[in-house]
């Protein structure tokens, strides 16, 4: 390329990373060094560790708006139905039923269906 | 009239694809395509070619982490660049306080520098310091077309400005070039 309207180029070899070219090549050897690691993980191909690493950020955001509105929700529940003593009550009788199948279920009288169809009555 | 070099073979989105399945010859060859060209822009930015260097490994293990954003990978020097300038001025701003808290320790030669032979590493002063007098975008340029050999074309495209401002930058850089060379050699003569 000519640009008659431009001075001539400068002659800026003396800053030329690539010269002598023994010296680039340990350069770049320093850099395929460096990036070593990267390319052996690349050629392992992506495992689920990768994954997470790489949307950890955004995981932990889900995670921490998750959270956020669990505990809003929690909240309104709570103020809604004065305090935790009926969720506490109803938590111990559910239970209570429970205990009351695996008891008739586990026990010699009875068969299994029995215990599932009048378990709950007794 | 500018005149597009031919495009590399084989191109770059191939080495990228290449590179993301972990393929270091192909890595190999895109840095040593495109290191003069980093090398420029980071020089650019820094005017210390020692900086300069680091700031190019840096870059360019950085790139070869982050090859996925690529989201073109037929633009990958682009994108390239955008790296090694953000880089670049990182390592400026983190220079400018190292410097003010005078633990900057005395510029030595690194053994696998280009730069080691004192008679290559004086030219290489000497042109640092007639660099210093251009601005970035000037300093960008001109290396990029005279030492790297990019057209105007090439360079508006990867510096995204139009052919004519990489002209007149061109110019501008050239003429002080040449004044402040010309001042410099006037100098070490006159001593004789």
């Amino acid at each position: 390329m000519t640009d008659h309207s431009e001075f001539s180029g400068v002659d800026l070899s003396g800053l030329d990373p690539t010269l002598p070219a023994e010296a680039f090549d340990r350069r770049i050897g320093g850099i395929h060094f460096a990036a070593s690691q990267i390319l052996q993980r690349r050629s392992r191909g992506r495992d689920a560790f990768d994954l997470v690493t790489r949307w950890r950020a955004p995981l932990m955001a889900a995670l921490l708006l998750l959270m956020l509105a669990s505990a809003a929700v929690f909240r309104s529940v709570e103020v809604e139905t004065g305090a935790d003593y009926l969720a506490t009550g109803e938590v111990a009788d559910v239970s209570n039923d429970i205990s009351s199948a695996t008891a008739l279920m586990t026990s010699t009288d009875g068969s299994s269906i029995d215990a599932l169809l009048g378990g709950f009555a007794q | 009239m500018s005149v597009m070099n031919p495009a590399p073979t084989p191109p770059d989105a191939d080495l990228v694809a290449r590179a993301l399945r972990g393929d270091g010859d192909a890595f190999d060859v895109l840095v040593r395509r495109y290191y003069r060209a980093a090398f420029a822009v980071a020089v650019g930015v820094l005017v210390n070619r020692h900086d300069a260097e680091d700031v190019c490994q840096d870059s360019f293990v950085k790139a070869l982490d982050r090859l996925e954003d690529c989201r073109d990978p037929s633009r990958f020097v682009q994108w390239l660049m955008m790296i090694v300038r953000n880089r670049a001025l990182s390592h400026r701003s983190y220079r400018k306080v190292r410097e003010t808290l005078e633990l900057l320790p005395e510029l030595a030669e690194a053994p696998d520098s280009p730069f080691a032979d004192t008679a290559r590493s004086e030219l290489a002063d000497t042109l640092e310091k007639a660099l210093a007098t251009l601005n970035v975008t000037q300093r960008e340029i001109v290396l990029l077309h005279d030492m790297e050999g990019w057209n105007h074309k090439e360079i508006a495209d990867k510096l995204d400005m139009t052919e004519v401002r990489s002209r007149q930058h061109l110019f501008v850089a050239r003429k002080r070039l040449r004044e402040t060379l010309g001042i410099t050699l006037w100098r070490e003569y006159s001593h004789d």
